[in-house]
C-alpha cells in the first residue's frame, strides 16, 4: 500500500523532510512530489475531461505527471500551507484538477448522487498542514471529498502531530 | 445599494453558468433602483479592478461554482491578493451553485463560506445555494435562460431584505435529498436519459472515445 505525498509548501523544513522520510520508510513504493517550481494551473472548468477527451485534462502542464502518479498509489497525503483557515490555492488546484479520475456518468450512492469512478482506484487522502487551520472544517471537507471517490479520509493533522498520519498508512 | 459582484468561476464568461446566474439575479436586484458592478476572475486582466472594488465598497457578493466540496482554487488565489478591511461594516454575501441537484451537496461549501468573511474583517451576510446547474452552458440559449430564470426573484428578495434569508434559501434550494422513489426512478429511467444527453454533448464536442475511457490505466 504505497503513498503519494504531494508537498505544496512554499518552504520545506526539517520536520517536513523527516515526516516524508518516515512515510517512505514505512510504506514501500511511496514517493514524494514537491510542486514548488512545477507549473500547475487552476482547473478552468471546461468539462473536456468528461465530455471531449475522456480522462485527459485539456491543460497541458505539469499536472499530467501528478495525475498519472495518483493512479499508481493507494493513498495521497497532501502537505500544505493554510490560508484563511483552509488549504492553500496550490493544494486546492491539485484537487480541483483530479476530476479526470471520475467519469461524467452519475449514480446514487447512499442516497446522494455521485460520479462513477473511471478507474479501479479508490484513493484515500489525508492532510498535514502548517499554519492556523479551521481544523474541524478541514476534517469535514476531507471526509466529503474522499466520499466522492468512494474512499475514506486518512485524517487531517497539524505538522507537529504529523506522525499521526503514519498510523493510517 | 451598490453591490460589487465577483464571479469566482474559472470558466470563461461566455460559457460560465455562474455568469448567467449573476445576469439573472442582477435583473431582479436592480429593479428597485439598486446598482451593481460585476468582475470575472476567469479574466486575469480584471483582478486589479475586482480588488479595488472590494477595497472601496461595503457590499461584496462572491458568486461561485462548487469545486471539490468547497471554493475553486482560482478564488483562493484571488483572495490572497486582498487585505482584511481596516474598518468594520463590510458585508460579504455569496451565491454558491453546483451541478448535483440536491442542496445537501452544497452544505460543505456553504460551511466554509460562513467562516471566510471573518478573515477579511467582513460580516457574513448569507449564502444563496442551489444545485442542478450543470446544464445551462450545454443548452440552447432559450432553454438555458429558462433554467436559471428563478434567480431573478432571489435578486428581488435580496434587494428587499439586504441579506439571504436562510429559510427562503432552503426552499429555493430544495430538495435537500431525493426521495427513495425519485432515486428508484433515476435508476430505471433517469440514468439512461442522462447518458443519452452526455453522449449527445460529447458527440457535438467531437469526442472520439467512450466516456468511460481509461487513458492512463496502469497495466
Amino acid at each position: 500500500m504505497s503513498v503519494l505525498v504531494l508537498n505544496t509548501l512554499s518552504e520545506d523544513n526539517d520536520e517536513v523532510l523527516e515526516l516524508q522520510n518516515q512515510i517512505c520508510a514505512q510504506a514501500e513504493g511511496s514517493e514524494v512530489v514537491c510542486t514548488k517550481g512545477m507549473t500547475i494551473s487552476h482547473c478552468i472548468g471546461c468539462n473536456y475531461c468528461w465530455l471531449k477527451t475522456p480522462g485527459i485534462c485539456t491543460i497541458k502542464d505539469d499536472y499530467e505527471i501528478i495525475l498519472k502518479k495518483i493512479l499508481q498509489h493507494e493513498k495521497i497525503v497532501f502537505i500544505t500551507d493554510i490560508k484563511f483557515g483552509f488549504v492553500s490555492y496550490q493544494t486546492k488546484n491539485l484537487l480541483d484538477r483530479i476530476l479526470p479520475i471520475a467519469t461524467m456518468y452519475l449514480q446514487f450512492v447512499d442516497g446522494q448522487m455521485r460520479h462513477v469512478p473511471r478507474y479501479d482506484i479508490r484513493p484515500q487522502m489525508g492532510i498535514v498542514y502548517t499554519g492556523n487551520a479551521e481544523h474541524t472544517y478541514l476534517e469535514k471537507w476531507m471526509e466529503r471529498t474522499t466520499l466522492n471517490f468512494e474512499s475514506t479520509s486518512l485524517g487531517v493533522y497539524p505538522l507537529e502531530e504529523g506522525r499521526g498520519i503514519l498510523s493510517c498508512i | 445599494m451598490h453591490l460589487v459582484i465577483i464571479n469566482a468561476s474559472p470558466r470563461v464568461e461566455a460559457k460560465s453558468n455562474t455568469a448567467r446566474i449573476i445576469r439573472t439575479f442582477v435583473r431582479g436586484f436592480e429593479e428597485s433602483g439598486n446598482t451593481t458592478e460585476v468582475w470575472h476572475l476567469s479574466d486575469k486582466k480584471q483582478w486589479t479592478g475586482a480588488k479595488e472594488a472590494y477595497e472601496k465598497n461595503s457590499n461584496i457578493l462572491f458568486a461561485l461554482p462548487l469545486y471539490v466540496e468547497s471554493v475553486p482554487g482560482i478564488m483562493l488565489e484571488f483572495l490572497e491578493t486582498l487585505q482584511p478591511k481596516k474598518e468594520d461594516g463590510t458585508k460579504m454575501s455569496f451565491i454558491l451553485q453546483g451541478g448535483f441537484a440536491e442542496a445537501s451537496q452544497l452544505r460543505c461549501g456553504e460551511a466554509y463560506l460562513e467562516i471566510l468573511p471573518s478573515y477579511f474583517n467582513c460580516e457574513y451576510n448569507g449564502t444563496l445555494i442551489k444545485g442542478d446547474n450543470f446544464g445551462p452552458s450545454w443548452m440552447p440559449e432559450d432553454m438555458a435562460e429558462k433554467l436559471v430564470a428563478h434567480y431573478e426573484k432571489m435578486g428581488r428578495s435580496f434587494a428587499q431584505k439586504e441579506t439571504f434569508d436562510k429559510e427562503e434559501v432552503n426552499e429555493f434550494a430544495a430538495p435537500e435529498y431525493f426521495s427513495e422513489k425519485e432515486i428508484r426512478q433515476h435508476k430505471r429511467i433517469g440514468k439512461w436519459m442522462q447518458k443519452a444527453l452526455f453522449h449527445y454533448i460529447a458527440k457535438r464536442n467531437g469526442c472520439k472515445k467512450p466516456l468511460d475511457d481509461k487513458p492512463y490505466q496502469v497495466k
